[in-house]
């Protein structure tokens, strides 16, 4: 007999390990008493709580959807509830937003370039008065 | 046939007239499974009053909640989940409340009249051995962690079958497998003078 068969025999033993007839006889009304105390003891908001876990526990796997669809439901409401603040704040104060306050720097800032005029964009290379090229340039060698 | 279809629930009919408020069948059902609950719950707490606190327990939820059982599962499989995941729970709890002793083990089997009787078939040497083997069984099941005690109650004492047992602790067939390995690998281990 393998050592395995061995514990499972002996762990089958432990089935005579019961308290005896007089125990059951006596349980049923053992309980029905207790039941009845524990009904007077019970209240109603431990009830509902029993109730809530075992719907919980009952839901399966889909069970683990209720924390993350309650966080997202609880992310959703703040940002509709935050949102709506600000917007009754700047209606209550009479303020616009930073951007367009008159006054302030616009968040664009408009620079206007000036640009040499059309007649002078053209270096003028005889007379070497050229903006951009230096003094005496004369032009590119050719190779 | 098809192995796959559920038998029909031996209690469907008693479960249908407590549902409706029948208290007398939900005291059938009682009388029906309270020794087995009881086997169940007294290997996992190892103590006597314990036992009987667990198993009250066991029957008040469970007649708090009949009118909300759909007999997705047998009425069997749904008493025994509530029976180990109460016990579970209450182990839980005590071991919050204080370190397992081994004074809190019930060795009361020396004294069991089946045990004896059993026992004193065999000759006097086979016999205190047979006696200092359970013992030393019982604190080697307090070793075991509660999950894998859970298992070899339900499986090695209860013979409960190993789809069944998945279905009542809520996990694979799988898990039940190697937690059961695991479990008897240790107690085993915890044996190992006996057997020799």
């Amino acid at each position: 007999m393998s050592e395995d068969d061995k514990l499972q025999k002996l762990l089958r033993l432990k089935n005579y390990e019961t308290p005896g007839e007089e125990y059951f006889d006596n349980f049923l009304s053992d309980m029905k008493q207790r039941q009845r105390l524990d009904a007077m003891k019970l209240s109603p908001a431990s009830l509902m709580k029993e109730r809530v876990v075992e719907w919980y526990n009952d839901m399966g796997s889909a069970k683990w959807a209720v924390p993350a669809g309650s966080f997202a439901a609880v992310l959703v409401t703040f940002f509709a509830f935050t949102g709506k603040v600000r917007e009754e704040q700047l209606s209550h104060t009479g303020k616009t937003p930073v951007g367009d306050l008159p006054g302030k720097a616009p968040r664009t800032q408009i620079i206007d370039l000036q640009l040499p005029e059309a007649g002078n964009m053209s270096a003028d290379k005889s007379k070497g008065n050229s903006p951009v090229l230096p003094a005496g340039f004369t032009g590119f060698r050719e190779l | 046939m098809n192995e796959n279809r559920r038998k029909p629930d031996p209690d469907a009919q008693l479960v249908a007239r407590a549902k409706e408020g029948d208290t007398a069948a939900f005291d059938e059902l009682v009388v029906k499974y309270s020794p087995k609950l009881y086997g169940l719950i007294y290997n996992m707490t190892s103590n006597r009053e314990d036992t009987n606190d667990v198993l009250q327990d066991v029957f008040s939820k469970a007649y708090r909640s009949i009118g909300r059982f759909r007999g997705k599962s047998s009425f069997y499989t749904w008493i025994y989940s509530i029976a180990t995941n109460m016990t579970l729970n209450f182990l839980k709890k005590r071991k919050r409340r204080q370190g397992m002793s081994l004074d809190d083990i019930d060795s009361a089997i020396e004294n069991d009249k089946e045990f004896i009787e059993i026992t004193s078939k065999s000759d006097p040497v086979h016999e205190a051995y047979l006696g200092e083997l359970q013992i030393k069984l019982n604190e080697a099941m307090q070793t075991l962690s509660d999950n894998h005690r859970a298992v070899v109650t339900l499986y090695d004492i209860q013979g409960v079958p190993h789809t069944e047992i998945a279905k009542i602790l809520g996990v694979s067939e799988g898990t039940v497998r190697s937690r059961l390995f695991y479990a008897h690998r240790q107690l085993q281990t915890q044996l190992g003078d006996f057997w020799k």
